[in-house]
């Protein structure tokens, strides 16, 4: 029992430890506060991704990840199907003809 | 010559200041909006300029101008307006300035918040106010009103029987027919619909509940004394509202809930919303083998569909329709073939409920400070009861309607408003084939005058008249004020009367849970009451972590009250008015800590010494907790995916009459135990959906034998009101929220 105990411990000290974490700032379309919540929410179930922070000021978001799981390529690929451009990739038809319509407003801001 | 010399050196002191002053230059600018309309700068007048945590400012003038000499320890300006946003400039040298104002989204006073607080406390705000958000309304299991108050120290809620279900609520001490509930800004839920009303709003469906302690605001009435509790539905008009909402819940005693929702905008101007809730349970139990219902059974239905029309500048409307049936069973357990009310002692009871909404305001776009707005509501009431041997049947109707128009008389130092107000209610009753009616026809006005200097101090006055077809002019004055010694540091004090007619039974509707008779000694007069009271609340930051510190000390005097004395004679109640004193006196400290990022704590006391005279003799009012202690601790995990929630009640004992014989249980003691009730919750967040579970009385702490003398119903010494715990055991639930926004 005791061992199994230290064993647990020992495992999940060994995955912090190796867990290989990397910060990537990737600047989107964001506007008004409903595409901060849904860049945020829907970002913070990409696999890898450990949490995630958008400045709406500066329409960045900064996400923390795990480089094992994902890579930034990946997760710019995940905010074009949320519906925004990523860095210099384009959001998806699709998903940014579903955002509300202060999401979809042209870049007057 | 020597006063010759005096004199010029006094001349050239004085001309040394002035152009000392001059040299360190006054700040001069302009302050604008802009108005879409003529695509144009229009200035702005009135609007207050001043240095941050300072008291030295100025209004703009008529064009928009100010000039305000300089300060030596702020260079931070601070330009505002009522119905604008705030600006906060750094000001770097003193050349011309010019501000441009952006219009608030609403005309709502602004609220400071602390971060990630799902409760706040307005740090600007005169009245003493809580919002309890929708986080906070989560964290219960939130089948409705009556469980949102859970995770909240100043408000208790508890049954008021062991038959019948009904619940009350209690703030400062007071039972909650002294506190008024609002909805939206609305008088409602009053007379018999207070019984059971705590039960009628779901939960799902409410945005926000706002606490008022203290004497509110004349322009809601004159009857509320304890505080004022609004309750903001979801709104059709507001994006934050999903566009779709569906939430399933489930209890192991197979109590089931559904509450949904469906917006539509079918353009700019018109939105809508259509909001059902239904819950049904059916289930036996009977846990301390009393032979009664531990919690009767309930179904209820209820729909709720909204309007907004938004003219797109000057104009704004809602209106809305609501329909609830509920129907509750309880009582002696008893075969499903065999009903008959004088062989068991059952509990049967039907309310239906239909309101009806419309509101209607005027603002002005060149005058942001102006509006006018009018509210009509009308209720109809229909209530059946038997319980036991006594029946009461009631229909109430009731009208209501109000004008107000708000402005400025100069600048925004100076608000106020004015308005009328009409108020209808028809009550017909029949307790045990014993009719009467109550008419009551309230034509009233009020004015209410506000002062302000800059964001620091501000001051409130408030007076009402009110006609009464029976008891004549009412006076309603209130007095409210406040004083920010810093950003974080605020005092609030508030003092005022208030007036309320008594609706005998249904403000005391455990009456009829037990056997005695009921018995109107004389005439019953309105109740009159004063409430005063302060709160200090501070905003500190210890690290990096945010925290508020909030004192209250609330006294409430009666004139006159509605005395329902259960306890000096064994087998009538008596109804009488107030001989005597009666009073209650509250003292409340809460401090609300984020511990570390995504980890709040709430850890509140309460203290309330209540007093009541019955029949002569001042005493401490009985099934009253003079102590009660709270804490709360919410947690979410960094990528939100996690919440947890966790709240311990602690209340103190509460003094017990033993006003009957007991033969089965022996004598009550002279007080209640104390005890502790513990409530949980974890929520799981996915993609599109959530889903949550946990458990109400964690400890399985229950009262042993809420009903006296349960074997002899209908004995003269049986009782079902001497309730001071819970009477139903640990509760376990599971659900599920689904939106699409």
């Amino acid at each position: 029992m005791k061992n199994g105990i230290m064993l647990i411990l020992a495992l999940a000290f060994s995955s912090i430890g190796y867990a290989q974490t990397d910060t990537v700032k990737i600047k989107t379309t964001a506007i008004c506060d409903d595409c901060k919540q849904r860049i945020e929410h829907d970002l913070s179930f990409e696999k890898g991704v450990k949490s995630n922070v958008l400045n709406l000021d500066t329409k960045e978001v900064t996400v923390v990840y795990n480089s094992k799981k994902t890579d930034p390529d990946k997760i710019r690929l995940a905010i074009t199907k949320i519906g925004y451009d990523a860095d210099s990739l384009k959001a998806q038809v699709k998903a940014f003809n579903k955002l509300p319509q202060c999401c979809r407003m042209p870049d007057l801001h | 010559m020597f006063n010759k010399i005096v004199r010029i050196a006094v001349a050239f002191f004085c001309t040394g200041i002035i152009t000392q002053q001059a040299s360190a230059q006054s700040l001069t600018g302009k302050v604008v909006e802009w108005d879409e309309s003529i695509k144009m700068e229009m200035p702005l007048a009135g609007a207050n300029v001043y240095w941050l945590h300072t008291t030295t400012g100025v209004n703009s003038d008529a064009n928009g101008n100010f000039s305000l000499p300089p300060d030596e320890d702020s260079r931070q300006l601070v330009i505002s307006f009522v119905g604008y946003q705030n600006d906060t400039i750094q000001i770097k040298d003193n050349s011309y300035l010019k501000v441009l104002l952006k219009k608030s989204v609403d005309l709502k006073e602004v609220n400071v918040q602390a971060r990630n607080g799902t409760t706040s406390i307005s740090l600007l705000n005169p009245l003493n106010i809580e919002t309890l958000n929708e986080g906070e309304i989560l964290k219960a299991a939130c089948c409705n009103l009556s469980e949102a108050f859970e995770t909240n120290p100043s408000i208790n809620v508890s049954y008021k029987d062991a038959v019948t279900g009904a619940k009350e609520i209690q703030l400062l001490g007071l039972s909650g027919i002294y506190s008024q509930l609002l909805t939206e800004n609305i008088p409602n839920m009053r007379g018999i619909a207070g019984i059971y009303g705590l039960t009628f709003i779901p939960g799902p469906w409410m945005e926000s509940i706002q606490i008022t302690k203290g004497s509110g605001s004349v322009a809601n009435g004159f009857e509320s004394t304890t505080g004022q509790i609004n309750i903001e539905f979801k709104k059709p008009e507001e994006k934050k509202t999903p566009r779709f909402y569906l939430n399933l819940f489930g209890e192991v005693n197979t109590n089931s809930e559904i509450n949904t929702f469906y917006k539509h905008k079918f353009n700019n101007k018109w939105s809508s919303i259509l909001m059902a809730h239904g819950n049904y349970m059916n289930w036996t139990v009977d846990r301390n083998n009393d032979g009664f219902y531990d919690i009767p059974n309930t179904s209820q239905i209820n729909l709720y569909n909204r309007w907004n029309y938004h003219s797109g500048r000057r104009t704004e409307s809602q209106f809305g329709i609501k329909y609830t049936l509920d129907e509750r069973h309880g009582g002696q357990i008893h075969p499903e073939n065999d009903n008959d009310p004088t062989k068991y002692y059952i509990s049967d009871i039907t309310n239906k409920r239909a309101e009806a909404f419309g509101k209607f305001g005027i603002v002005f776009p060149k005058k942001p400070y102006q509006s006018i707005g009018n509210i009509v509501q009308v209720t109809w009431h229909d209530l059946g009861s038997s319980i036991g041997l006594k029946n009461y049947n009631a229909i109430q109707k009731t009208d209501y309607y109000q004008s107000i128009f708000q402005s400025i008389i100069g600048s925004t130092s100076h608000q106020y408003k004015v308005g009328i107000g009409y108020q209808y209610d028809l009550l017909n009753e029949e307790y045990n084939l014993m009719r009467s009616s109550m008419e009551q026809q309230v034509p009233g006005a009020f004015g209410e005058y506000t002062y302000s200097y800059l964001e620091k101090f501000k001051i409130v006055a408030g007076f009402r008249g009110d006609y009464h077809n029976e008891y004549g002019w009412i006076f309603t004055p209130r007095l409210h004020g406040k004083f920010n010694f810093t950003d974080d540091l605020i005092l609030r004090w508030s003092g005022g009367r208030s007036y309320r007619v008594p609706y005998a039974i249904a403000d005391n509707i455990s009456v009829l849970a037990n056997s005695k008779q009921l018995l109107f000694d004389e005439k019953i007069k309105p109740e009159e009451a004063w409430n005063y009271g302060v709160n200090l609340t501070q905003r500190y930051r210890l690290a990096a972590q945010e925290g508020t510190v909030s004192i209250d000390f609330y006294r409430t005097d009666f004139l006159n009250q509605l005395i329902a004395d259960q306890y000096t004679d064994p087998s009538i109640i008596h109804f009488y008015n107030l001989r005597g004193k009666s009073s209650a006196t509250s003292f409340q400290a809460m401090v609300n800590q984020e511990l570390w990022e995504h980890l709040n704590i709430r850890v509140a006391y309460k203290r309330d010494d209540v007093v009541a005279t019955y029949n002569g003799i001042e005493e401490e009012k009985p099934l009253v907790a003079r102590d009660r202690a709270l804490l709360n601790i919410g947690y979410e995990t960094k990528n939100q995916h996690w919440r947890f929630d966790y709240t311990v009640v602690w209340e103190g004992k509460k003094r017990l009459v033993n006003s009957i014989a007991d033969d089965q249980y022996g004598k009550l003691p002279d007080y209640s135990p104390d005890f502790y009730f513990m409530n949980a919750q974890i929520t799981k967040v996915f993609k599109r959906f959530e889903l949550y579970g946990g458990s109400e009385n964690l400890l399985d702490f229950r009262q042993e034998h809420p009903i006296i003398n349960a074997g002899k119903p209908f004995s003269n010494e049986f009782d079902a009101t001497q309730i001071w715990g819970p009477v139903e055991g640990r509760r376990i639930y599971f659900g599920l929220r689904f939106s699409i926004s």
